[in-house]
């Protein structure tokens, strides 16, 4: 057939239609020594694990640790969810990720009337501290690696203090990190944010400050551009807007008399990585540069511990597709390759099937090995920073720093970041970069292969099922919740909240060890929550459901 | 941009129930709505079935919108579908979308939901539907 045959000749001599990175930048056919002309060797590179920290933190970077394997898991009930995690570091993971469910992550007991229906889903609840028990049971706190991944419930840390101390573990041995970015929480779109900003800035610091001497090897914060990105923003701006929030934490611990030195090292950074591979790279590399400079010159730090871009990476959950579900674990294999070669310090691989439902335990696995394989058979963690010196790397990475800058410049003009949220002018990027890019993939103009490319569906597909959370789990959990209420001492629980909601409304006192004692004492996640919002000046519950009992 | 075929524009109510916060593919469905000449109402996250449906009557809309993610599309449905029975409605049409699996569509045809689609659905499959359902006819 004549048709055909033109389409074979076509296919044969096929080219792009576009040269464009993810986030719209035109990109040359060739880069060559005069697009790097101006870069000097010890000024804007220096040697992996020198300053300025372009090249990676560590001088051997992966000679002297892999990355952290940490999936994120959490899911049905407190006891479920440690199944998993268990069934993870079996698997071979190496460090934790705890993910919690949206009612916790909106600051409230899973027994909220409103909660129905969304307890254990998307994480497991905690609304109590035999719920952390649970979770962490026999899991040595004082050698693996914890996240916490709650970014609006600062809370959640004083539940895992209290957890560690009741089983005898000494509390300057934890290792691992709360995202505790309320700022970012905000922004990030997914769940409910029931800390206004004013109350939430204050509990971030709160938890920095209280974490950063007894528990030095806690990250008590880690910025998160991951949730950002994948509510739509490009590149530069998703790094331009976790910077800007690192400074509303900075400036207030400033406020409080915190040196920069103790302040700077307690700052983590969660990011995503797309499908552009190199301009995500880059953009990984130009952040380490910058916050280097950025800490040095424009908040006087001088520990070198204080300069490094540290951060987690999680592979985009947006960029996977419900059509040909397999394809996904090509485009996490690159995006987690991409991360590697930026130098990340920590990887969350997403599941090929999250798309469909709640990921199984295959499709989990799968991912665990997919960071496996590229730890142990692709040789790419034998040398530090492999793609320094590359003509167009380093003129991308040039590119990046000067548009993550330029954004940041913007979001000061604008008064800072919290201000940027409150205008609506943060909200405005975000949507319209988001119906941008969709309209882009409709149109064709953004190609998805199993979406506007290669399409066709699998009869296999179709029947693929996700992970069933157990409902008779989850009803128990609930249960359980309302027989330990019962059970409480109210006589000693009363007065320890109470001290909570007044330290509170003093606004000058950290609230981390009523906190703790409330918590020791029975209190729920929503009355701790409550307290402290009713203290601070807000409604106890943000939902107007809920009314406190005393 | 695709153009609506039905005679008039059809009013559609958009919304997300329960905690799940996840709302980028609601707020750019309710523009392409809207751009395909439709009047949309999106009333925001965090919503319970008694403020969807009571903006659903006062709004007198053709269509409801339900957006899920996190796997509380079935309860949330269900809950919707029997308030909306009780006030009457019974002539709104419902569309549920997000991240839903396959197995689950025969459990929400069955609450007699007749528009279901799961994520990365083309913009142009779910106005079809719209036009296709269309309340050509507005009550006056």
């Amino acid at each position: 057939m004549a048709d055909d045959q033109r389409d074979v000749g076509h296919a044969y001599r096929e080219t792009l239609e576009r040269y464009e990175t993810w986030s719209g930048h035109e990109l040359k056919a060739v880069y060559g020594p005069d697009d790097i002309a101006d870069l000097d060797y010890d000024r804007d590179l220096g040697d992996p694990g020198e300053y300025p920290y372009t090249r990676g933190i560590y001088p051997n970077m992966y000679r002297g640790r892999l990355w952290s394997r940490r999936q994120l898991c959490g899911f049905g009930s407190p006891a479920a969810t440690n199944d998993r995690i268990h069934y993870l570091i079996d698997t071979g993971e190496n460090a934790v990720n705890v993910a919690f469910d949206i009612p916790t992550n909106s600051g409230v007991d899973s027994d909220h009337p409103l909660a129905i229906g969304d307890v254990g889903l998307q994480g497991v609840p905690v609304s109590t501290i035999q719920d952390m028990d649970e979770i962490l049971e026999g899991i040595p706190l004082d050698k693996v690696s914890v996240n916490l991944s709650t970014v609006g419930v600062t809370m959640i840390m004083a539940y895992y203090l209290v957890a560690a101390k009741r089983r005898g573990i000494d509390v300057s041995e934890l290792r691992g990190t709360i995202l505790n970015d309320t700022i970012g929480d905000t922004f990030c779109g997914y769940k409910r944010s029931f800390v206004p900003p004013d109350l939430g800035l204050k509990l971030s610091v709160d938890c920095i400050e209280y974490c950063f001497e007894r528990s030095p090897k806690w990250n008590p914060l880690s910025v998160d551009g991951y949730n950002i990105r994948e509510n739509g923003v490009n590149a530069a701006q998703e790094i331009a807007f976790t910077f800007a929030i690192a400074k509303e934490y900075l400036n207030e611990g400033i406020r409080r008399g915190i040196n920069i030195d103790d302040l700077a090292p307690r700052i983590t950074f969660t990011a995503s990585v797309e499908m552009d591979f190199f301009e995500e790279i880059a953009k990984l590399r130009a952040a380490r540069r910058l916050w280097a400079r950025l800490i040095h010159d424009e908040y006087g730090g001088r520990d070198p511990k204080s300069l490094k871009y540290k951060y987690h990476v999680h592979t985009a959950g947006s960029s996977l597709t419900r059509q040909q579900p397999l394809n996904n674990v090509a485009r996490v294999t690159i995006e987690a390759l991409a991360g590697i070669l930026s130098g990340a310090q920590s990887l969350h691989t997403c599941s090929y099937d999250e798309n469909i439902g709640l990921p199984t335990e295959e499709s989990v696995e799968l991912a665990v090995r997919t960071q496996e394989i590229l730890a142990y058979e692709s040789r790419v963690c034998n040398v530090a920073d492999p793609l320094a010196g590359s003509y167009f790397v380093e003129s991308e990475t040039d590119r990046m720093e000067a548009e993550i800058s330029s954004v940041l410049a913007e979001i000061d003009k604008q008064g800072g970041m919290i201000a940027a949220q409150a205008s609506g002018w943060a909200d405005n990027i975000i949507n319209s970069e988001a119906l941008k890019i969709h309209k882009q993939i409709e149109s064709g103009e953004r190609i998805v292969v199993g979406v506007n490319r290669g399409i066709g569906e699998r009869e296999e597909d179709l029947k693929m099922t996700a992970h069933e959370v157990s409902t008779s789990d989850i009803q128990r959990h609930i249960n359980r919740l309302k027989d330990f209420r019962s059970k409480r001492d109210m006589i000693q629980l009363e007065p320890a909240l109470l001290k909570l909601r007044s330290q509170a409304a003093a606004k000058d006192i950290n609230l981390f060890p009523a906190a703790m004692d409330a918590i020791e004492l029975g209190a729920t996640l929503g009355e701790i929550n409550g307290n402290i919002r009713l203290g601070f000046g807000y409604t106890y519950d943000d939902l107007g459901v809920v009314e406190p009992s005393f | 941009m695709i153009a609506r075929t039905t005679a008039v524009p059809q009013r559609i109510l958009l919304a997300k129930l329960g905690f799940d916060g996840h709302d980028r593919g609601v707020k750019i469905l309710a523009t392409l709505f809207r751009e395909a000449g439709h009047d949309v109402i999106y009333l925001g996250k965090y919503l319970t079935v008694e403020a969807v449906v009571n903006a659903a009557l006062e709004e007198d809309v053709d269509f409801v919108g339900l957006s899920f993610l996190g796997g509380a599309h079935v309860v949330h449905s269900a809950a919707f579908v029997e308030a909306m029975r009780q006030c009457g409605l019974d002539h709104v049409r419902l569309i549920v979308g997000g991240v839903i699996p396959r197995k689950d569509f025969s459990v929400l045809q069955e609450l007699g939901i007749e528009g279901i689609f799961d994520a990365n659905t083309p913009s142009a499959d779910i106005l079809r539907f719209i036009d296709e359902h269309a309340r050509e006819q507005t009550t006056t």
